[in-house]
């Protein structure tokens, strides 16, 4: 019985680690030559010192080194926020590491929300 | 809920949290994120270690406490032993008394009339042996300083003659 339960145990590890594996696994995206990515995205600061769009240039300063390709400065939206665009277009390896890196604790003072990231032929 | 259950519960809560948020920010790529949670699960997981582990030395004092004490009957034992001891005594029964403190002065005064007698007695006994010994010792030692019984001149030539004067005084 004990040995049944350890075997359970060790499946399911094998399983979970597995998983976790596919889940986080990093690798080049296809790229397809004349589509873009366009992303919006928004900051919010506590005591920065400095301009939201000084936050938001200097998040993406940082987060763009995840994607490849080409990237604009970001521009205030006319909704509100920022945009930047990629090209060409970001896969869905890319997509992660960018919403993770915006969304994350990477700058001090300075924290991310992305609102949509919009790929076009 | 007693504090015990509040703590095992607070402990599994933020074990299973902080455990649960690493492997989520992981999927999110949020590195920063999962790393701090990381260290929130360690920290959580040495508190509950921590906690686990002073219960079961509670416990483990607890019995050897148990096993250490005596039993009623050892107990009752004792306490007739304790009841039954006579009184301790002095072990110098005239100094426990205060006003027999008078005795040390005569015994002191005894004592140095005692060495006195025995140093004077010592004293003499060197004075009687040693030196005339050490002065025999140095007059022999003294020998090799001695002048030659005939002189440092003599009729007679020497081998050694040359060393022993002037070389004017020969004739």
């Amino acid at each position: 019985m004990k040995l049944v339960g350890l075997l359970v145990m060790l499946a399911l590890a094998v399983v979970g680690v597995d998983a976790l594996a596919d889940l986080t696994q990093n690798r080049p995206d296809a790229v397809v030559d004349g589509t873009t990515t366009v992303v919006a995205f928004d900051v919010g600061t506590r005591d920065y010192n400095g301009t939201d769009i000084e936050a938001a240039n200097a998040l993406w300063a940082v987060c763009a080194a995840t994607v490849s390709g080409t990237t604009t400065a970001p521009q205030e939206a006319a909704a509100g926020g920022f945009e930047v665009t990629i090209s060409p277009a970001i896969g869905n390896n890319g997509h992660k590491r960018l919403v993770g890196c915006l969304e994350d604790g990477t700058l001090d003072r300075v924290q991310g929300h992305v609102a949509s990231v919009t790929s076009m032929d | 809920m007693s504090t015990r259950a509040l703590r095992t519960l607070l402990g599994g809560v933020t074990l299973a949290a902080s455990g649960a948020y690493t492997f989520i920010y992981l999927y999110r790529w949020e590195w920063n994120r999962a790393l701090m949670s990381a260290a929130i699960f360690v920290a959580a997981e040495v508190a509950v270690m921590g906690s686990l582990l002073a219960q079961r030395l509670k416990v483990v004092t607890e019995r050897l406490d148990k096993m250490e004490s005596p039993t009623p009957a050892q107990t009752v034992r004792l306490e007739r032993i304790r009841s039954s001891a006579p009184p301790p005594r002095p072990t110098f029964a005239w100094l426990a008394r205060p006003e027999q403190m008078n005795v040390f002065v005569p015994v002191l005064m005894g004592a140095g009339v005692l060495l006195s007698g025995i140093a004077w007695v010592v004293e003499r006994l060197a004075r009687a042996t040693v030196t005339p010994v050490a002065e025999r010792g140095l007059a022999a030692q003294l020998d090799g300083l001695a002048l030659p019984a005939h002189g440092f001149a003599t009729a007679e030539r020497a081998p050694l003659d040359l060393l022993r004067g002037p070389v004017a005084s020969r004739p």
